[in-house]
């Protein structure tokens, strides 16, 4: 549990960025960094946030970070964790990549990453498309999703990162959203407590890119969750645990508030519904079945 | 100084050179003919002769990425590879080459696909010449072991901070044994010192390798390049340094045979070595001929290459790398002959491409062609096919 | 004026030939001299043929290519002697070494040169001190007493530290036996 007054004055993340006005990622990074403090190296491939950080001489950020190629930042990390392992000592190492980075061209390496369990803190921030090069479509885009590549909407379903990297059996697996903010630091504390190979999925919602107004980031991060199109959940040493909040609402409350999914007929919405209904079920199946399974100490 | 005499591939002779590096990261991935150099590392730190973290990468762009991560870490990084994985990991050799991380990497060189060969060419090793990496060619599996060790000792140098390239031929170094001198741990220890790194600092945090703007890049190129410059002069310093304390002496060039003849051979790496044994053959039977070997690619050293070949009047170049339509190692030193006072004329022989065997008879029999009269330039490139002349 | 001796062993996959190879030259630097010793070389292999180069010389050898005219040959397989390439490159004077139960004079070979040839029973020698036919280590005393360049104590000290476990003194009786017991005319 983590509560406002314990959070740390000091600003990790500061203010005179390039971000674009309303970035969901902006809050994720702002208060993952607020639980981490400031030993750690955070390593972060081409993205929004190796954009928006800024130009030389300036840096938005005040912990020491590390830019690497699109792809290739688990294995920097896995280097940097790798050194400090031999050396006796280091800082935390902490993996900042976007959807694209993480489910598409970084994917081989942060599955790599996962199955030899380096001790790195992986934190993917999912704004569900490549942002920072306009919009184009990743693996990670939802179905119905217009994006540059993909103007008529998107025609598969969104890749589902969390539970491929529950499947390679690390250390701790979760999804946050930035509609609820003390629950994603709790997890980052959580995580931040643990060795091993650990992964935070986080949904940051992108107003330009979602067609949605700048102020409603947070909002959709709440109706994403609520409308149980982004559950959270947490896998830790193979047991699940689901978290509802509130009860649930149709799909169509999230659309409803994003561009991106103008032109969905009703069938597709009904199509969606009955996917979003059938993952949740499948979760609240795989919640009862883990925690027969294995038993947290 | 009681060092340990070894019959040892040039695989085996590098991995030697790692240990007594006391390299603290490996991340590296299997091809051949570069695996039984990594597999013989994983069986020193098995054994525990060795303490460093062997990082299981499943590509090798991930190996020298994982590498580059280490380097900044403080830790002694090592990976090693050839042709396929050599070009799998291009991005990140601009990337340590520009991000100017100190390591050194292992290049048994090989011919590069399509069609499928395993044996040994120059040309994925030479095709890296753009990417701000130092390259040194060895001949022989003594210098493979040394090179290791110096190679650490000019990366690391603070008035360097690039990464080394240690290159040599798969095959006919790689997995030929040969007598090699191993040196005492303790004498590797106080001619190479630990490896520190703090660019990543808390107290200082600094924001590595973001975005720059046209006029600070161009000025941030020309930082590279004056490093550049000086690195020739420490891989000079750092030879002279290992052979006051080892006894054996390496050059950037290397003259051998009789320098003085009107006819002087150039060759890199095994080339070389086949080389050197037809200097001898052809010594010994009364003709006179010498050799300059080419040990130091990146940064090409123009000055000692200038006055080595004053007063030849041809230079035989045996080139085993092919860049669309002419050797590299030829363009190399036409291009560094360019502004020399004595111009030599500059034969190409195009030798060994795919594993063909550089056979010391054929560059004989080429020579004692040659002597009578030296043909006049331009003249196009001999392919020297096994066998006999092209 | 330098001494160099070249040698070519030729068998089948799996009998080690390439470490009979790799043994010699170990020995041979034990002993004092500058060595080379290669598995394979080149695109010429037929079938299950395997050939392996060594050479040793008290100088630094600089050449890097097959052995085209070995001073000894050495085969592993009396069979292979009829397969192509075997035989090649012979000079007058090279010595052929065949493990073989007949005498030099049955092996009828024909290569055109003043060659000489050597036979010695490895396998039974072999199979007699270690239950096994694997000639490698055995025909290396063969060869011993054919080139007056490695010693049998370097024999030894090589197959040891190769073979760390191996039974080393009922190797090295195989190793002497076959040493005494090579038929044919040689020079010293």
């Amino acid at each position: 549990m983590v509560t406002i007054s314990e959070l740390v004055d000091e600003e990790f993340l500061l203010k005179g960025n390039s971000a674009c006005a309303g970035c969901g990622a902006t809050m994720a990074i702002r208060w993952l960094l607020k639980i981490l403090g400031k030993e750690v190296v955070l390593v972060m491939p081409a993205g929004c946030v190796s954009v928006f950080q800024g130009m030389f001489p300036a840096s938005a950020f005040n912990v020491p970070v590390v830019d690497s190629s699109f792809g290739a930042q688990s294995s920097f990390s896995a280097g940097l964790a790798a050194a400090y392992k031999v050396k006796g000592k280091g800082l935390k190492v902490v993996t900042l990549a976007g959807d694209g980075g993480t489910g598409d061209i970084g994917f081989h390496a942060v599955s790599a990453a996962a199955e030899r369990g380096d001790d790195v803190l992986y934190v993917c921030y999912d704004n569900e498309a490549y942002m920072n090069t306009g919009v184009q479509r990743s693996s990670l885009t939802p179905y119905g999703a217009k994006t540059g590549t993909d103007p008529k909407g998107k025609i598969e379903w969104k890749k589902n990162l969390p539970l491929i990297m529950a499947a390679h059996n690390i250390t701790y697996v979760a999804t946050a959203s930035v509609g609820y903010p003390f629950d994603l630091m709790r997890k980052v504390k959580k995580a931040a407590s643990l060795t091993g190979f650990r992964y935070i999925h986080i949904l940051t919602p992108c107003p330009p890119g979602w067609g949605a107004s700048e102020n409603l980031a947070a909002e959709l991060g709440r109706l994403a969750v609520r409308c149980g199109i982004f559950p959270l959940f947490e896998v830790e040493k193979g047991k699940l645990t689901l978290h509802k909040i509130g009860s649930r609402l149709p799909v169509q409350k999230y659309f409803e508030l994003q561009r991106r999914f103008d032109g969905l007929t009703e069938k597709q919405i009904q199509y969606i519904q009955k996917r979003v209904d059938e993952e949740l079920r499948y979760l609240e199946l795989l919640e009862k079945a883990t925690s027969e399974v294995y038993r947290v100490e | 100084m009681a060092e340990q005499i070894e019959v040892l591939t040039g695989n085996a002779a590098a991995a030697y050179g790692v240990k007594l590096s006391r390299a603290q990261v490996i991340a590296a991935y299997p091809i051949t003919p570069q695996t039984t150099l990594v597999e013989r590392i994983a069986e020193f730190i098995m054994k525990g002769e060795l303490k460093a973290e062997y990082i299981k990468v499943e590509s090798e762009h991930s190996a020298l990425a994982a590498c580059i991560g280490a380097s900044l870490g403080g830790a002694r990084a090592f990976t090693a590879t050839s042709s396929q994985g050599l070009l799998l990991m291009q991005e990140m050799l601009f990337w340590a080459g520009y991000g100017r991380t100190p390591m050194v990497m292992a290049v048994v060189t090989r011919a590069i696909a399509p069609a499928w060969n395993m044996w040994s060419e120059h040309t994925d090793a030479l095709a890296q010449r753009d990417t701000g990496w130092i390259q040194i060619f060895c001949h022989n599996n003594q210098e493979v072991l040394d090179t290791i060790i110096q190679a650490y000792k000019i990366s690391e140098d603070k008035k360097v901070m690039i990464p080394v390239m240690v290159c040599y031929d798969g095959f006919e170094i790689s997995h030929t044994s040969e007598n090699v001198v191993v040196p005492e741990q303790s004498d590797v220890d106080s001619f190479l010192p630990s490896y520190e790194n703090d660019l990543i600092d808390p107290d200082k945090p600094k924001l590595l390798w973001n975005g720059v703007y046209p006029e600070d890049a161009f000025r941030f190129k020309a930082m590279l390049s004056e490093a550049a410059h000086r690195s020739g002069n420490v891989v000079n310093e750092v030879q002279r340094e290992f052979e006051s304390k080892f006894g054996r002496r390496y050059e950037a060039i290397e003259v051998y045979g009789k320098p003085e003849s009107k006819i002087i051979l150039m060759a890199m790496g095994s080339v070389a070595s086949t080389a050197k044994a037809t200097v001898d053959t052809l010594n010994r039977e009364g003709y006179s001929v010498g050799l300059i070997r080419v040990r130091l690619f990146r940064p090409f050293p123009v000055s000692e290459l200038q006055k080595a070949i004053e007063g030849a009047e041809a230079l035989v170049i045996l080139d085993r790398s092919l860049s669309f339509t002419k050797g590299i190692l030829c363009t190399e030193v036409t291009s560094a002959l360019y502004s020399a006072k004595w111009r030599p004329k500059i034969l190409e022989y195009i030798v060994g491409l795919g594993g063909a065997v550089v056979e010391h008879r054929s560059i004989v029999d080429t020579v004692k062609h040659l002597l009578p009269k030296v043909p006049e330039e331009p003249r196009e490139a001999v392919w020297l096919k096994p066998g006999g002349q092209g | 004026m330098s001494r160099l001796l070249e040698l070519r062993f030729h068998g089948r996959g799996g009998q080690g030939v390439a470490t009979a190879a790799e043994l010699f030259a170990r020995a041979a630097a034990y002993d004092g001299w500058f060595v080379q010793s290669t598995p394979f070389f080149g695109a010429e292999r037929r079938g299950s043929l395997v050939v392996a180069y060594a050479r040793a010389s008290d100088s630094r050898i600089w050449l890097r290519e097959p052995v085209y005219n070995p001073d000894v040959l050495v085969v592993f397989d009396q069979r292979a002697l009829s397969e192509g390439g075997v035989l090649d490159g012979l000079k007058d004077g090279s010595k052929i070494l065949v493990n073989s139960a007949q005498s030099p004079k049955d092996i009828n070979l024909n290569v055109g040169k003043a060659v000489d040839v050597l036979t010695v029973d490895a396998t039974a020698i072999s199979l007699k001190h270690l239950g096994r036919p694997i000639v490698n280590t055995t025909l290396l005393g063969a060869l011993a007493s054919i080139v007056n360049l490695i010693s049998l104590n370097s024999i030894r000290r090589a197959i040891l530290y190769r073979f760390p476990k191996v039974d080393i003194e009922a190797t090295m009786k195989a190793v002497e036996e076959a040493a005494g017991r090579v038929v044919g005319t040689f020079l010293s």
